[in-house]
This record gives C-alpha cells, sequence and structure tokens, in this order.
C-alpha cells in the first residue's frame, strides 16, 4: 500500500517537539508487538532499496530515524503518535537514500559518508556492491516476480493487486480500479506477501 | 541504469513497500504470529530493537557531549593562547580584580560563590585565570580603569 503516511512535518513548533527524556520514555514504552513490527517494517523498506541500501540494514534504519527525531531534522511532534512519526521518519529516510544511492545522480563519496549513532564514520562505498544491478540480478527480479504471478495463479484480485503494486500505483488507486475496499486490499497485500516471501527473501 | 532494469528496481522497490505498509497497519496478534511463523522469537527481537533503539538515544547524546568538550576546551585554549592585557605582577593583578569586584559586585558573587571561596583564598594563577576570562568577556574594558598602563 502506498498510502501516504502522516510523516511529521519538518518545521516541528519548538513548543510541540519531543525531548530526548521524551523520545526514550516512548522508547520504553513501545510494545512488543509494536518493537517487533518496527523492525519488520525496517527489513522490507531495506529489501525494497535492494542494492540502494549501499549496505545499510533495518538496524541502522530504525537507529538513524531515532538519531534524525532527537537531532532535529525529523522532529517528533508529540502531537502525532510516536509510532506513526517512527514509521514515517523510517520512510522518509529510505526515500532519501534510494535518491542519494540513484546511479543517474552524480554525487560525491563525501556525501555518502555517514555517521553511525557512535558518530564513527562509515562509508558505504568501501563494502557495498555497486548499486547498478547487475544483469544477473535483473534476471533474479524477473524471475522471481514471474514465480510469484504463478503462486498466484487462481487468486485473480491477488494478480491484479500485484499487477498494481508493480506498476507503482497507490492502494486507494488500485482499491478504486478494481472496486474493492480498503479491508479486501490490506488483506490482500498479506496473502501476496504470506506466498511471495520465500521467493523474494 | 537501462530503462527495463530501472522500472525493476522500481517495480521491486514498490511491492516490498506495500509489503511495509502492509505490517505497519496490522494487529498487534497478526505481527507477532507472522514472526512466529518465520521462526523469529518476538520477545527477543522486542528486546534488541528496543535495546537498539535505546543506544541510538545515548549515542547522539554522548556525541553531543563530547562535541561540547571539544567545543569547550577549544574555547578555553583560545583564551589562554591570546594576549591579554593584564598586569605585570601577580599584585597588581590581585589588585585589578579587587577593583573588578568593587566596581561590579555581581561578578564577585557569581565567581566567589560558584567556586565556593574567599577572595583571600585565591592564588595567583586563580587571578590570572579569572581576569583573562573577564577580558575575554569585555569586563575589564567595562572598568573604564587605566589599567592599560600596567600591560603584560
Amino acid at each position: 500500500m502506498v498510502m501516504k503516511k502522516s510523516a511529521s512535518p519538518r518545521r516541528v513548533p519548538e513548543e510541540k517537539a519531543a525531548s530526548a527524556d521524551e523520545v526514550r520514555a516512548a522508547i520504553d514504552g513501545l510494545s512488543e508487538a509494536q518493537l517487533v513490527r518496527f523492525k519488520r517494517y525496517a527489513e522490507r523498506k531495506i529489501k525494497g532499496l535492494g542494492r540502494r541500501s549501499l549496505g545499510r540494514n533495518h538496524m541502522d534504519l530504525l537507529q538513524d530515524a531515532i538519531t534524525s527525531t532527537l537531532a532535529g531534522d525529523r522532529r517528533w511532534n508529540k502531537t502525532v503518535d510516536f509510532s506513526q512519526h517512527l514509521f514515517g521518519a523510517m520512510s522518509s529516510i529510505a526515500n532519501n537514500w534510494a535518491k542519494k544511492a540513484d546511479p543517474g545522480e552524480t554525487r560525491l563519496e563525501s556525501e555518502l559518508i555517514h555517521q553511525n549513532a557512535e558518530g564513527e564514520e562509515l562509508n558505504p562505498l568501501a563494502s557495498a556492491p555497486a548499486p547498478d544491478p547487475s544483469p544477473e540480478h535483473q534476471v533474479s527480479v524477473k524471475q522471481q516476480f514471474e514465480k510469484i504471478a504463478k503462486l498466484l495463479a487462481g487468486d485473480q484480485v491477488a494478480l491484479e493487486v500485484f499487477g498494481g503494486l508493480r506498476a507503482e500505483m497507490t492502494g486507494a488507486d488500485i482499491q478504486e480500479a478494481l472496486g474493492i475496499s480498503k479491508r479486501e486490499y490490506e488483506t490482500t497485500v498479506k496473502r501476496i506477501y504470506r506466498k511471495a516471501r520465500a521467493i523474494l527473501q | 541504469m537501462e530503462p527495463e532494469q530501472e522500472n525493476l528496481e522500481k517495480e521491486l522497490r514498490a511491492v516490498w513497500d506495500a509489503f511495509a505498509e502492509s505490517i505497519a497497519e496490522s494487529s498487534d496478534e497478526e505481527v507477532l504470529a507472522e514472526a512466529r511463523e518465520e521462526g523469529e522469537d518476538p520477545h527477543e527481537t522486542a528486546q534488541r530493537v528496543r535495546s537498539a533503539l535505546r543506544d541510538a538515544v545515548k549515542s547522539l547524546q554522548q556525541r553531543r557531549l563530547h562535541e561540547a568538550e571539544q567545543q569547550y576546551k577549544r574555547r578555553i585554549t583560545e583564551i589562554y593562547e591570546r594576549q591579554h592585557r593584564l598586569p605585570a605582577t601577580p599584585e597588581q593583578r590581585r589588585e585589578l580584580l579587587s577593583l573588578v569586584f568593587s566596581r561590579i559586585p555581581a561578578m564577585q558573587t557569581a565567581v566567589l560563590t560558584a567556586q565556593h571561596r574567599e577572595f583571600s583564598s585565591l592564588t595567583d594563577e586563580d587571578i590570572e585565570s579569572y581576569l583573562k576570562q573577564l577580558d575575554e568577556l569585555g569586563v575589564l574594558d567595562r572598568l573604564g580603569e587605566p589599567h592599560d598602563e600596567r600591560r603584560q
């Protein structure tokens, strides 16, 4: 679903921005399910980036979301649910990474060097494969999509939703085009995931 | 990148984004069940994630503290390396600080109260250090006293 989450606005008024103590308290208050949800959300965002993640993993994404919240790049507006804020922050950071790793975009190596939570400099170019995918990788992605389509054979709604996602349609557009409810769309995406996960791992 | 390659990358990303949004919308029971189905121990995962998030907060705070310390050290070094217009002898410097305190009593309160000390117990080094800091703050200029003639 490419339904837009309510990401925190970039400019959060000082009086509404959470302090480090409030962020820590919010982390302490997260339930087990929510923490597992964050991890799985981050994993999927990283998988979507593919080689554009430049060697970063889901924990890097989670920690970056917290770091940018505290550093002021993506402040947490306390009137917004903390989980919604973190989903928005992770999504925004992942978009940023994808953009920066775009092979069509000229950039300096120094722009890619970032600091981890310990302040240590990391150069993704030193260890990661080039973001430009190899022909083998492309063939593999194509084959994976074909395999998933085969697994979904007989499930017309799932096939059509999968087609809509591949066409980069938003969740709302897919629902409208197929005349299905939000609930039906969501359960269909879950069904697709259950069948696709072994292939896309 | 070739257009077809680029399209495949975009498709892959769109599919995974939809899966990501799907987990964000899932109920707690579904999330935990899915984790178990995939061989994960939710309790252990939750502990690891919470710890990583806490580490991020702690590390950022330590980094800020370290940066503040470095900035403070640079500032202090700058102060000590700069030429200050102080009287030549310890006695003259003590006299000047006494003058500062008599002209600006709030300064005496600020300096001595913070150190829990009496003026008489200040060493020559303390006095020189305070005067340099006061000079840095422009306090000596504000005195209007012709202490220039006693410069080092």
